[in-house]
């Protein structure tokens, strides 16, 4: 069976409680694990929106990395699709026809190097990812 | 000094021509740029959020087409701004 490497990235209303969040997490990584091998998933917290969705000014970000034939992320993206607390999502088709462990392995070494782009760990440096004390500003009313 | 008028009317000469800028990426050997580096591609919007032209940046046409995949994907997923809200 031919399979191909994929990530995506899904963003969370800011205001879900741990539970909320957690049954969204479990229900997409249980589809991608079923279906393929999920190689990283990383939850990288609530970051300020470049502009507002439904309101909102901060979202929680997601990020999958995994191999799995072409048909899933389908059915990820419709399962997103009837998540309402979802409000934004991106898969992108980074390789194809891969082997599962070499895969693997690159995916791992790409770790630091993506959370140090996306400013992870450094708190706040340009004002994208936004520490707990600071998410009361989120609007959490629906739009 | 005699020749200063000279190196003055070559410089200006110069810099009136067109600069020839090589490609960022080219220069990093990129094979692909990254949407998820939102602190780089900010540097290839102007503040109303457009893409600036590779005239201006000194792109290459493939970095070009490489970057505004990458911008449109970071919008798309609220790193990067659509239209600046000021
Ligand atoms: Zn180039």
């Amino acid at each position: 069976m031919i399979r191909h490497e994929y990530e995506t990235i899904y963003v969370t209303r800011p205001d879900l409680d741990e539970v909320q969040q957690a049954r969204i997490d479990d229900k997409l990584k249980g589809i991608v694990e079923n279906g393929g091998e999920l190689l990283v998933f990383e939850q990288w917290g609530k970051r300020k929106l470049a502009y507002p969705i439904r309101r909102m000014l901060q979202g929680s970000y997601q990020f999958l990395h995994y191999v799995a034939p072409a048909d899933l992320p389908i059915e990820l993206e419709r399962n997103m699709n009837l998540e309402d607390t979802l409000i934004r999502y991106i898969t992108v088709r980074l390789n194809e026809n891969v082997e599962v462990e070499p895969t693997r392995a690159a995916a791992l070494a790409m770790q630091d190097r993506r959370a140090s782009r996306l400013g992870l760990g450094a708190e706040d440096e340009d004002g994208e990812s936004v520490s707990d004390e600071d998410s009361d500003d989120a609007n959490s009313e629906e739009g | 000094m005699s020749t200063t008028g000279k190196v003055n009317v070559e410089s200006v000469m110069r810099a009136r021509r067109r600069r020839r800028k090589s490609c960022p990426f080219c220069a990093d050997k990129v094979a692909e740029i990254d949407y998820k580096d939102p602190k780089l591609l900010r540097r290839y919007i102007t503040e109303r959020g457009k893409i600036v032209p590779r005239r201006v940046s000194g792109v290459c046409a493939k970095h070009q087409r490489s970057l505004a995949l990458a911008i449109k994907r970071g919008r798309h997923i609220a790193f990067l701004p659509f239209l600046a809200t000021e």
